[in-house]
């Protein structure tokens, strides 16, 4: 249970640390293609590729979270580790090249990762919640009421892990505890928030305040279309 | 504002939970509800927020509340709808039809203004309170129905609480105010309505006063040398804290919201790695400010057996996630003592109990301190006051 609670802790960690900063203020159409690249150039270009879009994924955490690097790497080396060693075990049992298959694996699943994980921190509720107001006032609640409540799940069962584990119970106990937890956090959210959630952001939202700039964004942009197309 | 006549307010597990009850407010006016936990208090809030039927529960009688309705409700995580302060104080004025970009200046009232952008779920319980407050300044509604909201808060904090609620009813608000401390509403509030078992009394006895017989300080349970801890990329939250208890101490561990009074909680637990520093503890055990995180099972009884429940005034065969929340973590407390641990870890354990649930917890307390060695966080100064030494933090 210790390895599970830390890697829950790890997750909060790497992608539910920071507010809106970073590369989370910079606007759809950057980063939409930055994300793009990142996910396709393993594919074209192999090992330079995957050498490419995991840099800039560290760029986008360096711009947005530093703090967060060293969980993003740690999940992505898990992620990695696992599907590589799965594969090449599966090739080895098949009868082709163990070696050469783990290693292609990982060449594509760790940028992968990375870029999964970049989204998800470069993702803006406060963004997508303005985009869906213009459906309905009530809709741009949710992408928020997301964003609060995910880490805030992750956050009571980490909690209730690293409790029940001194207590001497399980998996089973802890997960227990978080389930009822969350239950009643949802009723109470609901009770205390319904007014708030009827009503919606009937004036839209404000952008946060310090409007940051996007250059940085836009050179690993660049960076990666010149990579893409030499 | 408000005109109310509860005939009766049920929920399929606990019929007639508030009956007889009749109130009416007229704008400018408040009241204050007292009683002991599990009295009908939340379930009258609830039933005046109109939310008692989504509860699960029924309801016969009449409630007509004129306008706007805004619920400052007992946990602290569960009135925030924002992932951010700044977001959450914006969503308040934007539903409520105002210009969001004040929500700066609404935060900084409530004195976390440099908390702004920080994830909600990272906020302390206090923290999380003057977001609260934050929020429903922002929304400006007409009614506020405030459950049990001066837990977790400071001293500080408290008074921001009262200023506020003043404010609100001076420009014409009305407020159904729960609360088990009446001292702060004294002059705020224009009539009080005391609950017992779910219906109106004209008092009851006070609660009786909690007694420690000393106990002989015993082996070390825990120690900590030299302890720093900060969280990756965030300021230091603990420095240099040194601290030792044994068997039959109580240590108080006292500080502002967001001082980091949980967090070394954790480290002592050993869910937190220090950053710095040696901590040894043996046996811990924590019961954290959610008690549910502590409660496993299904019913009471899963948890703690038939006499410890009978002398923590606490049900036999309730489901747990239908106590109410002095009850759970009255629960809990008895569920930590049976199981007996070295080190006892309290995180807030007298937060939102009535008189006489904290009176029998403050003694549940002094008899486990015979068997273990027991550190708890809190802001209540009276047991602070009975501990054997407190600490305190502020700023790390």
């Amino acid at each position: 249970m210790g390895i599970l609670s830390a890697l829950s802790q790890t997750i909060l960690r790497s992608v539910f640390l920071t507010g809106e900063r970073g590369c989370r203020r910079c606007p759809c159409w950057a980063k939409l293609p930055t994300m793009a690249f990142m996910v396709l150039l393993p594919y074209i270009l192999g090992p330079w590729g995957s050498l490419a879009s995991s840099s800039a994924a560290l760029y986008l955490y360096l711009i947005t979270a530093p703090e967060a690097i060293p969980a993003a790497l740690l999940i992505s080396a898990m992620v990695t580790t696992w599907f590589s060693a799965t594969g090449a075990l599966t090739a080895q049992l098949l009868g082709g090249g163990a070696v050469e298959t783990g290693v292609t694996i990982a060449l594509r699943t760790l940028p992968l990762s990375l870029a999964g994980q970049a989204a998800i921190l470069c993702f803006s509720p406060w963004a997508a919640g303005n985009i869906l107001s213009r459906l309905s006032p009530t809709a741009s609640v949710y992408p928020m009421l997301v964003w609060r409540l995910a880490p805030q799940a992750l956050s009571d069962a980490t909690l209730a892990m690293e409790v029940q584990a001194a207590r001497g119970r399980g998996l089973k106990e802890a997960l227990s505890a978080a389930l009822a937890a969350s239950m009643d956090r949802r009723d109470g959210i609901l009770w205390a928030n319904l007014p708030r959630l009827r009503l919606g952001a009937r004036r839209g939202l404000p952008p946060p305040r310090r409007s940051p700039s996007c250059l940085p964004l836009l050179l690993a942009l660049a960076a990666l279309t010149l990579i893409g197309l030499l | 504002m408000i005109d109310a006549r509860i005939e009766d307010a049920s929920y399929p597990s606990r019929p007639g939970a508030l009956r007889g009850v009749g109130l009416r407010l007229r704008p400018g006016e408040a009241v204050l509800v007292l009683g002991r936990s599990g009295s009908g208090k939340t379930t009258l809030l609830r039933a005046l927020s109109g939310i008692l039927r989504e509860a699960g529960g029924s309801l016969k009688g009449r409630v007509s509340v004129r306008g706007s309705i805004y619920v400052v409700p007992q946990e602290p995580w569960d009135g925030i709808l924002g992932y951010t302060p700044l977001m959450d104080v914006a969503l308040s004025l934007s539903a409520s039809n105002r210009d969001p970009r004040a929500a700066d200046s609404y935060l900084g009232r409530v004195g976390i203004g440099s908390l702004w952008d920080r994830p909600c779920h990272l906020l302390s319980a206090g923290e999380a309170r003057r977001l609260n407050l934050a929020s429903f300044s922002a929304f400006a509604p007409d009614v506020l129905l405030l459950d049990e909201a001066s837990a977790f808060l400071d001293e500080g904090g408290k008074g921001i609480l009262v200023e506020q609620v003043e404010e609100f009813l001076s420009s014409g608000g009305s407020a159904v105010i729960v609360d088990h401390d009446p001292t702060p509403w004294r002059g705020v509030v224009s009539e009080t309505l005391i609950l017992e078992d779910g219906a109106p009394t004209d008092g009851i006895p006070p609660a009786p006063e909690p007694r420690w017989e000393k106990a002989p300080k015993g082996d070390l349970v825990a120690e900590v040398e030299d302890l720093w801890f900060r969280f990756p990329g965030s300021r230091w939250i603990l420095k240099d804290v040194s601290l030792s208890v044994s068997r039959g101490e109580v240590v108080a561990v006292l500080g502002p919201n967001g001082s980091g009074k949980t967090t070394l909680l954790r480290i002592l637990l050993g869910a937190l790695r220090p950053s710095r520093g040696r901590v040894w503890a043996s046996r811990p055990l924590m019961v954290p400010e959610n008690p549910l995180l502590f409660l496993s099972g299904a019913r009471t009884e899963d948890e703690a057996p038939e006499e410890l429940l009978s002398e923590f005034g606490l049900p036999k065969g309730r489901a747990c996630r239908t106590l109410s929340s002095g009850e759970r973590r009255r629960l809990a407390i008895a569920a930590a003592l049976r199981e007996g641990a070295d080190l006892l870890l309290l995180d807030e354990p007298t937060a939102g109990l009535d008189p006489w649930s904290r009176s029998g917890v403050v003694e549940a307390i002094g008899r486990a301190r015979e068997h273990s060695g027991i550190v708890i966080a809190t802001h209540d100064p009276g047991l602070a006051s009975m501990a054997d030494r407190t600490i305190e933090l502020g700023g790390g």
